[in-house]
């Protein structure tokens, strides 16, 4: 695929979220048409779970037939997949990728074993060779964050922490620049984002406390970076950095868990609320205009529906009976 | 950082969109205008679900240390302030980005609060699960009462629960016949409710709601051996009419959730009639490039009615 071709899906698909008319869409997307296959994020995905639930069915019967099933697994999906997208064009389906990717891993997993935690990095390979194959930034960032991983497996805490962070660094001073593939710029925001969260992860109650002053001066240089650049992924990567250098320090606050969550969540509504203040009104760089979002309404309607109260334990006698339990607002009580 | 303002403009040289609104386009692609308004709201949501959660495990953990009446006073209290804030909000003529969240936390203060008064006192005695359908009626009351679509799927949850269904995947293994049949009870509920319905910014939130616990009972039922064949039937059926009504209404996420149960209810019925570990990967193999398929044809299907 073109970075043209790629930069006019970009435009179809940002084109959904742009206030005009229905008719002005279709026409935009007429004439952004092009030859490649793709899908929004939510059927990318449910083309890949499908995928991926079939190239392993399609390991376990190589298993059962006594069959090489690494590499059985392996030709067959990446030959499917590159067939797939050289005569079919499929381009951003979920289906290659899931493919690409689920063939490399069956032939690492068919490999013989021996616990060993190099096999991480043999993963983190497969997922940069995937994700540059189908440039797909979310199995490209799996490529550090098993790196990450594979230093966490090792002990290496404090080079595992470094390395989220790093990245994350590298990843901020990369968006810098213009790029011209979407892929790219995308591959780029995922491991702003999500490296600093693998490496809190995978070294969080092993490194000094201390080491939240890393994220902090992190978040301190992503907000700099977000507020000179208009950047929202990085302004949002700063909240992420933010976020681990508080639970990081968790430990210096001494008041129970639900007043630490009480107290996070008043800190967040009263940042949201400042923000939201401080912006209206402003019709020049960062504004808050209100944009429709398919996703942030979701998860509001829906989202929260998760945090209505439960009934745990009604298993027989509804509407009416049981008894022991309660629930809401995010919590299920048991006496 | 990527820029599309190009396109942007030449799609708006081609008369394809206005040319002010291709200006607006080209200064947000050079981020001369940046809206962040979602990570705002994304934000202050994350804010409220916190707050709600401490809540949560304040009611559960604290007891003898505060006492059930100061627990109880104190989180209708800020309850009742979350909705006194938003009624006074609701008669200004300008609206603030963020009061559908102080409202939103209002209604789940005030479903702990009532969830904890009815355990601690007691005041329901054996018909405690009414608190639910208490709780159902207010968010519901307040949902059109504010025009709150997050309210009112609140409500449909709180009915739910009062129905006895539990919002996890063990149901599938644990529930009973009458887990499914309460599914389909609560869902035809909610069909009424929505036929009775003249707010039509709730129509879509009603309709994922039916079509979900429909096809959730369906799968209930599919998942025990008794009942599966008319389970499989029961969301092959529900799964049809909601494909169809995704169509109509050109709702993608209708036709894709619809067809992810309907391949689940096929796979979990004809995997208990097979035998033999070859012969279920084998039928896996091929079910799933089938669904897969059939998923592309959907799809493009959609698309093409959508254009």
């Amino acid at each position: 695929m073109t970075a043209g071709e790629e930069r006019a899906i970009e435009l179809a698909s940002r084109a959904g979220g742009w206030n005009i008319t229905p008719e002005q869409k279709r026409a935009v997307r007429a004439r952004l048409d092009v030859a490649w296959l793709w899908n929004g994020p939510l059927l990318a995905a449910v083309f890949f779970v499908l995928t991926a639930l079939a190239v392993a069915a399609l390991f376990f019967l190589c298993e059962e037939l006594h069959l090489p099933k690494g590499w059985i697994t392996a030709i067959l999906c990446v030959a499917i997949a590159e067939l797939l997208i050289r005569r079919f064009h499929f381009g951003g389906t979920g289906v290659e990728s899931a493919l690409w990717l689920g063939g490399l891993f069956a032939w690492i997993f068919a490999l013989p074993s021996e616990g060993k935690p190099e096999g991480l990095l043999l993963l983190a390979a497969a997922c940069a060779i995937a994700g540059a194959r189908v440039r797909n930034p979310l199995i490209g960032a799996g490529g550090p964050i098993l790196v990450i991983a594979y230093l966490a497996a090792r002990e290496w805490w404090i080079a595992a922490l470094i390395a989220g962070i790093a990245i994350a660094a590298a990843s901020l001073f990369a968006r810098a620049r213009g790029w011209e593939r979407p892929s790219t710029d995308n591959l780029f925001a995922a491991l702003l984002v999500i490296c600093p969260i693998a490496g809190a992860v995978a070294s969080i109650g092993e490194t000094s406390l201390l080491w939240a002053f890393a994220y902090v001066a992190l978040a301190i240089v992503e907000l700099a970076f977000a507020i000179r650049l208009r950047d929202r992924i990085s302004l949002v990567a700063a909240a992420v950095s933010s976020a681990i250098a508080l639970i990081v320090l968790r430990d210096l606050f001494r008041f129970a868990l639900e007043w630490r969550l009480i107290a996070a969540g008043t800190l967040m509504f009263a940042i949201s609320v400042a923000v939201a203040r401080a912006l209206r009104g402003r019709t020049r760089g960062f504004v808050v205009t209100p944009v429709k979002n398919a996703y942030e309404e979701a998860l509001r309607v829906f989202g929260s529906a998760a945090f209505a109260p439960k009934n745990s334990s009604a298993q027989s006698s509804q509407p009416v009976g049981g008894g022991g339990n309660f629930g809401g607002a995010g919590a299920t009580g048991t006496f | 950082m990527l820029s599309l303002e190009p396109e942007v403009l030449q799609i708006g040289r081609e008369g394809l969109i206005g040319e002010d609104t291709a200006g607006l386009l080209a200064a947000q692609e050079r981020r001369e205008i940046v809206s962040i308004y979602p990570e705002v709201r994304t934000l202050a949501w994350l804010g409220v679900m916190l707050i709600a959660g401490g809540v949560g495990v304040i009611v559960s953990k604290n007891l003898e240390r505060i006492g059930p009446v100061v627990i109880a006073s104190a989180i209708g209290v800020a309850s009742l302030a979350c909705y006194g804030y938003c009624v006074r909000r609701r008669a200004s003529a300008i609206p603030h980005s963020l009061d559908d969240y102080v409202l939103l936390l209002g209604a789940l203060l005030l479903s702990a609060d009532l969830g904890y008064i009815e355990h601690q006192f007691d005041v329901l005695g054996s018909e405690w699960p009414a608190h639910f359908l208490v709780l159902a009626i207010v968010h519901g009351a307040t949902a059109y009462f504010f025009g709150s679509a997050a309210l009112l799927s609140l409500s449909i949850a709180a009915l739910a629960s009062w129905f006895g269904i539990e919002r996890n995947v063990e149901t599938f293994f644990t529930d009973s016949l009458s887990t499914a049949l309460r599914a389909f009870a609560c869902a035809g509920v909610v069909a009424l409710w929505r036929a009775a319905n003249r707010r039509a910014a709730f129509e879509l939130v009603f309709d994922h709601f039916i079509a979900n616990l429909a096809m959730w009972g369906g799968l209930i039922l599919t998942f025990r051996r008794e009942t599966q064949e008319i389970g499989a039937l029961v969301v092959l059926v529900f799964a049809a009419l909601a494909i169809a009504y995704g169509f109509r209404k050109r709702e993608q996420a209708f036709v894709i959730y619809a067809y992810v149960y309907a391949v689940a209810a096929v796979e979990v019925l004809a995997i208990s009639h097979l035998h033999g570990e070859t012969v279920v990967l084998t039928y896996l193999v091929v079910s799933l490039i089938a669904a897969i398929a059939g998923l592309f044809a959907f799809h493009a299907r959609f698309r093409r009615s959508a254009a």
